[in-house]
């Protein structure tokens, strides 16, 4: 009953993001316009090319089916939760938000051990579980979007070369900036210092961080111009060098390899349709070289740093960002995404982040917060 | 008549021949255990072998088959002198490589096959210059008493010559130590190891 009720929310929460008002979007999102434009992880508009088909009007999503279904509940708690959120909103639309941590990071002592604990069996747990290993109550209905197993040590967003473990860093810009297409939204509600004490949590669950060195983030050298020269031989390695296998010719996700592609869990998994969803990552340069570079441990993503240099990897990263869907956030807001199917938005978008935002909203009611507010 | 019981002769002779070949075969132990890794994602790139087993082996040829964009399986223990052929039924082109053993059978679509024959101890890590992420192992021993371990880091050594022997293990990435292993005929040896950094 609950899996219909989230999916059937759906649409509604797809209603409330894309009414929002664009003029006070970043307002609302807490974060001043000029630094969300200026952010090297914002998708910066590019030069429309014949893939990229003409803005879908919001109102095309506002009138999706299932709307009568909604309890008035399931509303509220969506709302409750995009308000209390920074950011949020922009999330929902495609934004893409900037993780870095803007202070020193607190010292590890015994005080943000504790509080780590506790903010991970509140907010964490439900999904990850417990014991950290993938296993929450909410992990049953998660079957296509498995919550990482911290036990395993094996991370997909590391800034780290392949086999590596991620650095605090990489976990604290996950954890800020969250993951497109899953419930993992970003915890932007929460302020850095407990960002941090959930980053010293979640190392906790495996012994690997104890064992092995703190990893060094690979260098990543300032990014060419993207002209059309470097986009075009980017398009020819993409043929070239092992993308096009899954990714497809036109890295529409239809590759002769991409119904045989399976993850370290032995899931059957599908490679992104490059041009129509949000990336894990990131559709910056920036954020698309390192994905290449590292490669997404635990599943068919490899690293591509021993078969191509860093040169013909910033040309893949210009073309795969050539090619992936616009999120235009500009001064004036957060405009619609520019996509060829809102079906497929919708279902990668929300539909999955409202997994995380019901229980959550449900949890921020005020007959639950009362046991837990007094320590915040 | 005479010619039927001739028939029986010859065949129960066959059958005996049959039946002391199969026994001689099993005359031989067992060795069995599991294997721990730390880190465990690191498990699967492990081999547990009998250094040194005098004697000397017929050549096999074994497949490695690409398939599913990954090599199968991830690592075949083989001898010196023995044959890999290598599949694709995959409906992509797949390319065999190994940077440490030096050979590069080329890149070729779904339903080619080549070979090529291990005459060097050691191991060969198996590439595919296309697709990085597809990696497997050609483990070349001086005896065919070697195995790749399972998803739960089990392994089974079957049919050893009784005697004694050094019980090594491989990782790709990790350490282990040798043990002293005595195997008597027809039984099993229990035997744990562990790989670390």
């Amino acid at each position: 009953m609950i899996v219909l009720r989230i999916v059937a929310v759906s649409p509604i929460i797809a209603t409330i993001a894309c009414r929002g008002h664009p003029a006070t979007v970043a307002e609302d999102a807490g974060m001043s316009a000029p630094t969300l434009a200026a952010s090297p992880f914002v998708v910066a508009p590019a030069p429309a090319s014949p893939d990229v088909v003409a803005p879908a009007p919001c109102t095309a999503i506002t009138h999706g089916p299932g709307l009568e279904l909604l309890g008035e509940g399931m509303q509220d708690l969506g709302m409750r939760v995009l308000d209390a959120w920074p950011n949020l909103h922009a999330w929902l639309l495609g934004a893409e938000l900037p993780g870095e941590p803007t202070a020193p990071r607190p010292a590890v002592d015994d005080a943000l051990r504790a509080r780590g604990a506790e903010l991970y069996d509140r907010h964490c747990s439900i999904c990850h579980g417990a014991r950290g290993d993938g296993t929450g109550p909410l992990a049953v209905i998660l079957v296509d979007r498995p919550p990482r197993d911290f036990t395993a040590g094996v991370y997909k967003l590391r800034t780290t070369p392949h086999r590596s473990l991620p650095t605090d860093t990489d976990l604290f810009r996950t954890i800020s900036r969250g993951l497109h297409g899953t419930p993992m939204i970003p915890w932007t509600n929460l302020p850095e210092r407990d960002r941090w004490a959930l980053v010293s949590r979640l190392k906790t669950f495996s012994p690997d961080f104890i064992d092995e060195p703190a990893p060094a983030s690979i260098a990543v050298p300032p990014p060419p111009a993207a002209t059309p020269a470097l986009v075009e031989r980017g398009q020819h390695l993409f043929q070239t060098a092992g993308c096009a296998s899954c990714h497809g010719a036109s890295g529409k996700g239809n590759g002769p390899g991409a119904a045989l592609l399976h993850d370290a869990a032995g899931r059957q998994i599908y490679p992104r349709d490059l041009t129509g969803t949000l990336y894990r990552r990131g559709a910056s340069m920036r954020d698309i070289y390192i994905t290449v570079r590292t490669g997404f441990d635990g599943t068919p993503m490899a690293s591509f740093a021993n078969s191509l240099s860093p040169e013909d990897t910033w040309a893949v990263a210009a073309y795969v960002h050539s090619i992936a869907p616009r999120y235009g956030v500009t001064a004036g807001g957060v405009a619609c995404p520019e996509i060829a199917s809102v079906d497929a938005w919708e279902q990668e978008g929300v539909r999955m982040a409202m997994l995380t935002m019901i229980p959550t909203g449900w949890m921020m009611q005020p007959h639950q917060r009362s046991d837990s507010d007094g320590d915040d | 008549m005479k010619s039927h019981l001739a028939h029986h002769l010859i065949a129960g002779a066959l059958v005996l021949v049959a039946i002391t070949g199969t026994a001689r075969a099993d005359s031989g132990g067992t060795i069995e255990g599991a294997v721990t890794a730390r880190p465990a994602k690191d498990l699967p790139d492990t081999v547990v072998y009998l250094k040194s087993v005098p004697g000397t082996y017929p050549h096999r040829t074994v497949d490695i088959d690409q398939r599913s964009m990954t090599f199968v399986p991830h690592i075949v223990t083989i001898t010196v002198g023995d044959t890999v052929r290598f599949l694709n039924h995959d409906p992509v082109d797949h390319n065999v490589n190994s940077p440490d053993c030096h050979y590069d059978l080329g890149t070729k679509g779904q339903g080619s096959e080549r070979s090529h024959v291990f005459d060097k101890q050691g191991v060969c890590t198996q590439l595919c210059k296309v697709h990085p992420e597809m990696l497997a192992y050609v483990f070349v021993g001086q005896n065919p008493y070697a195995a790749a371990v399972d998803k739960d880091g089990h392994y089974t050594i079957s049919n050893v010559p009784p005697g004694k022997y050094a019980l090594e293990v491989w990782n790709a990435h990790l350490k282990g130590e040798s043990q002293q292993v005595t195997v008597t005929a027809n039984s099993t040896t229990h035997i744990d190891l562990a790989v670390h950094r």
